[in-house]
């Protein structure tokens, strides 16, 4: 439809007779030449490049050499460790953090958008704080808190209220250290998608809450029902979209909160976490290429996902 | 397959028994039965695993407590009342020695005897508040009284059972001292508490905890909760430290017999498993050298285990008869086991000793058990073969069969076995590896249906360039939209996505028909009677055979029946708008997500494992969750309420369900009264006339 409206029927016959340079697509080409030249180089040819590298066996001293599909093979039938619990964590992990981060940074964002101003600022500096420090904040409140000796936080809570009898190892038992690691995120989730959230709800014409009113809305409910979602289906679309690329990145968490690559007993080891095991303690470059492959395509199938729900068209 | 093998050994005991009695003089000499934990932890009978043997009644005791046999067949008996211990040899039935007055000064009652590997005694003496450490030639070595170091401070010392490990470390249980085990080093020292039970707070006492002020909390007795205590310890070779609790009133308790790590803790409720099933007042364990753990219950139970805590069998009983019967006990306090595998106990109301020697059923389930620890999985499962032989319905054998099939990679065997024992998380472990495979064959043929379909989508797009074939498309969905009840069908999954202005429709009567309401609650019914019953072996938790049908389609029906006339008649005296019919169709459109997920999670609850049950919950969860903000949705439209109306309308609805479903059984149980009534009086009518 766009490329009709830019190409007017009466203009593409004379179009042969012209020079090259002032034709259409020579002038679209050239418009479009730092953005492309940009996007290959720094981001369609190393994706290119990784997905190459998934076919081989590297290295990085030696030439990579052409593998077929055995790093999949692999991956799928022969690395206990990806499917036991790599692949499993990645997916609870990306459903819990993706839908609810996204959730709590709409409704905070709308929270945010019903104070006044000054203190609106204020609010949504501080929430926004934890995933601008990022790693820092992590390392300092929660390895704190998390401690596993008496003194710390939530020990010495717990021990007080004689709900346990010995502290607990947060962050070394398997068992706990997967909602350590989701409180954690859930917490910092308020990102950049929280923000572009509370401008696409500051933007909406208060003038449609009012006729709405008008003809008949009642309650707060239908008014984010009926005005303040479809009123900003893009900011919620990129906020869906960050909140998942963030979901299956944010790998760092339960590395910073163990300490160490391997988390406990895999309790915590992400799809990235897997890809720096093999990639970077191992060398393996191909097979890391593999795994970031099917991180691509999870990632992938998800965005497509979020498309579907917020640009769907009515089907009346 | 499960219900051919009952069969068979339903004849087999038929035949056993007629057999017996042809055969008078042949009959059995046990004296109580042997039972196992079928699939579904229920004790059931099984082949006798021990017979009776010597009984001991000469050696005068008074009330023993305690017993113990070392690797050279003595026998050191806690001789209680009589201040001494016996030692008893069982080879030549003489008593070697006699550890009283003489050797021990101040023995009063000892009531725990442990010998160590070199050979030393160790007694512990709850009246003489001590533990005495007695060499293998007979003479006292050591005492170790009361630590006299601040941090034990004021706490009671009363050895009653004492255990030492190969380092030297002594242990002892103290009979009112319940912080816990007290830990001595060799030379008397005291190391701390090496483990103790847990208080058990009560919510309730958790809320007053909460609420009260410390000296509030001082002096309620209702927060006064004392913790398990421990009835007895024992050291294994290794020095792995066993205890037993003892506490409770139900028949079956979990967690009292315990293996202690190095830090103290229970080695069988680690990752999150349930501990080990016991009887409740068990009062000591034993650990041989292959690990099976024997333990006695006050109630004359002999409890054996695996050393990884599964319940083998259990025999003995209480002797409630007037007559001494061997086998039978009025208090049993100790069990021991001697190096030939015979069971020893002591009754310490009678004061006799009882022995039992194992029978082939049970010694070739420890040979079978001990090879597979060991290893050696192919002789381990002929082993579990023969037991099989036996008792075809053996859940240990069928495990054991399983395990050493899964050793040796035989995953789909392996699966077999572990179905018929019931055990969900082995068979999950060995479906994972034959899923794994399956991935691998079937790898390259899925990379080429994904081609394929890439290659379709795309052929698709470039024949369709005219959107002929999608305007064909969208006509014949448009079409099949406009049949009568598929056309009203298709409109729930558009509900689904769409709730408030559907059920908009439904309200104003623009759609939605009874017929197609009751054909998607009838829909909805058959999946989730599949759901309920016919779910993959590992997530179907109770078989078919366990399920009350009829209670759930009963319940079903009438909690569906009973809401929406409840609903109707409370919403109808509230300003509701909605109608009967209207009510009647909300719910039904609004089920569709609950039914996609129910679908899902039985087709999946076949192919995955128990790794990743949590999928199929949140399957459950957004499914559920979605349906039941769509009925919330639908009943705010249809009948016109606000939010708070509608949440008001629902409790209300609940409310007036319970009473309607009491009005009901009540109703019920007079009904029955009445027709009683009616029938007596008829027969009274009867009697009367024709006399």
């Amino acid at each position: 439809m766009a490329r009709k409206k830019n190409m007017p029927e009466g203009i593409t016959p004379n179009a042969s007779h012209k020079r090259m340079v002032d034709t259409d697509w020579f002038r679209g080409l050239v418009l479009l030449l730092p953005y492309a030249l940009m996007f290959a180089t720094f981001i369609l040819a190393p994706v290119m490049i990784a997905v190459g590298l998934s076919f081989t066996h590297f290295d990085v001293v030696n030439d990579p050499k052409f593998a077929g599909l055995e790093n999949y093979l692999t991956l799928f039938t022969g690395d206990v460790v990806f499917m036991k619990y790599v692949l499993p964590n990645t997916v609870m992990y990306a459903i819990i953090v993706g839908i609810g981060g996204y959730v709590l940074s709409f409704l905070m964002a709308w929270v945010l958008a019903q104070v006044t101003p000054r203190a609106r600022t204020l609010y949504s500096l501080a929430m926004y704080t934890p995933s601008m420090t990022g790693q820092l904040m992590v390392t300092i409140i929660f390895k704190a808190a998390f401690s596993g000796d008496q003194n710390g936080i939530v020990n010495a809570w717990l021990l007080q209220l004689r709900a346990i009898d010995q502290p607990i190892q947060w962050l070394i038992q398997p068992e706990h250290f997967m909602q350590i690691m989701i409180i954690v995120s859930l917490w910092s989730s308020m990102g950049i998608g929280f923000l572009s959230m509370l401008s696409g709800i500051m933007n909406i014409d208060q003038e449609l809450y009012e006729a709405a009113y008008v003809d008949g809305l009642r309650n707060r409910a239908q008014e984010i029902i009926y005005i303040t979602v479809p009123s900003m289906k893009p900011q919620m679309l990129f906020g869906a979209v960050m909140s998942i690329v963030g979901a299956f990145n944010m790998g760092w968490i339960g590395i910073s909160l163990a300490g160490s690559n391997p988390t406990p007993e895999y309790s915590g080891q992400l799809i990235v976490n897997h890809i720096d095991d093999y990639g970077y303690l191992r060398y393996e470059m191909g097979y890391a290429a593999a795994v970031s492959v099917v991180l691509l395509c999870l990632v992938w199938i998800c965005s497509q996902v979020a498309n579907k729900l917020f640009t769907e068209k009515e089907d009346f | 397959m499960k219900r051919f093998f009952k069969q068979t050994v339903i004849l087999m005991l038929v035949l056993c028994f007629t057999m017996l009695q042809a055969l008078s003089v042949g009959a059995s000499q046990t004296t109580s039965y042997t039972k196992t934990l079928d699939d579904d932890n229920n004790l059931v009978r099984t082949q006798d695993a021990y017979l009776p043997d010597r009984t001991i009644t000469n050696l005068g005791l008074s009330t023993p407590s305690d017993i113990y046999v070392d690797d050279n067949s003595l026998m050191y008996i806690a001789d209680t009342d009589n201040s001494r211990v016996v030692i008893y040899d069982l080879n030549t039935e003489t008593v070697v020695q006699v550890i009283g007055r003489d050797i021990c000064e101040g023995i009063s009652t000892p009531k725990g005897v442990f010998v160590d590997q070199e050979g030393n005694i160790f007694i512990a003496d709850t009246g003489a508040a001590t533990v005495f450490k007695v060499s293998p030639d007979y003479t006292m070595l050591a005492k170790f009284d009361k630590p006299d170091t601040p941090i034990y401070s004021d706490a009671k010392y009363d050895p009653a059972k004492v255990a030492v490990d190969a380092g030297g470390s002594i242990y002892i249980v103290c009979e009112s001292n319940n912080t816990g085990i007290v830990q001595l080093a060799g030379t008397g020292e005291f190391l701390g508490y090496f483990t103790s039970n847990k208080t058990v707070l009560s919510p309730k006492q958790v809320f007053l905890k909460l609420i009260y002020t410390k000296e509030q909390e001082l002096k309620s007795a209702a927060l006064n909760a004392n913790p398990t205590t421990f009835s007895n310890i024992f050291v294994d070779d290794e020095g792995t430290v066993y205890t037993t609790s003892m506490n409770g009133t139900q028949s079956l308790r979990m967690d009292l017999i315990k293996k202690h790590s190095t830090d103290g803790s229970n080695m069988y409720t680690k990752e999150g498993r349930p501990g080990v099933v016991s009887t409740a007042h068990t009062t000591d364990i034993f650990v041989d050298s292959q690990g099976i753990i024997y333990s006695s219950d006050v109630d004359g139970f002999i409890t054996i285990y695996t050393s990884s805590g599964d319940l083998i069998f259990q025999f003995g009983a209480q002797n409630k008869y007037g007559t001494d019967i061997s086998g039978l006990f009025t208090k049993l306090n100790s069990v021991t086991v001697d190096n030939q595998g015979v069971i020893w106990t002591v009754d310490s109301e009678k004061g006799y000793l009882q022995s039992f020697i194992p029978t082939d059923y049970a010694t070739t389930i420890y040979t079978a058990q001990n090879l597979y620890e060991h290893g050696q999985y192919e002789q381990s499962l002929i082993e579990w073969n023969k037991v099989l032989r036996l008792n075809q319905m053996s859940v240990l054998a069928h495990k054991g069969v399983g395990k050493a099939y899964y050793q040796d990679g035989e995953y789909e065997k392996a699966m077999e076995h572990f179905e018929i024992a019931g055990d969900r998380d082995q068979y999950s472990n060995a479906y994972w590896e034959v899923r794994r495979d399956q991935i691998g064959d079937n790898i390259s043929k899925a990379f080429i249906f994904l081609l394929v379909i890439i290659v379709l989508r795309i052929a698709w797009a470039i024949g369709d360039r005219k959107k002929a074939l999608s305007k064909k498309k969208r006509d014949l969905g448009q079409k099949l939209k406009n049949v009568p009840v598929l056309g009203e069908l298709w409109y729930s999954f558009r509900t689904a996505r769409h709730p408030i202005d559907r059920y908009y429709d439904i309200r104003v009567g623009k759609n939605g028909s009874l017929v197609a309401a009751t054909i998607i609650y009838i829909i909805f019914f058959i999946t989730y009677m599949i759901y309920q019953t016919s779910k993959g072996f590992v997530y179907q938790k109770t078989d078919i055979e366990d399920m009350d049908i009829s209670a759930i389609v009963v319940g079903f029906f009438a909690i569906l029946i009973l809401a929406i006339i409840c609903n109707w008649l409370v919403t109808s005296i509230n300003d509701g708008d909605g109608t009967l019919k209207q009510i009647y169709m909300i719910p039904a459109y609004g089920l569709v997500p609950a039914w996609i997920s129910m679908i899902a999670v039985i087709a999946f609850s076949y192919v995955l494992t128990a790794n990743e049950a949590f999928l199929l919950t949140v399957m459950l969860v957004v499914g559920v969750g979605w349906t039941i903000a769509n009925i919330f949705n639908g009943l705010s439209t249809v009948h016109d309420y606000s939010f708070g109306q509608t949440v008001v309308s629902i409790i209300i609805t609940f409310l007036f369900m319970i009473i309607a479903a009491v009005v009901v059984v009540i109703v019920i149980i007079m009904w029955d009264q009445l027709s009683d009534f009616l029938i007596t009086a008829v027969k009274e009518v009867i009697r009367n006339v024709t006399a």
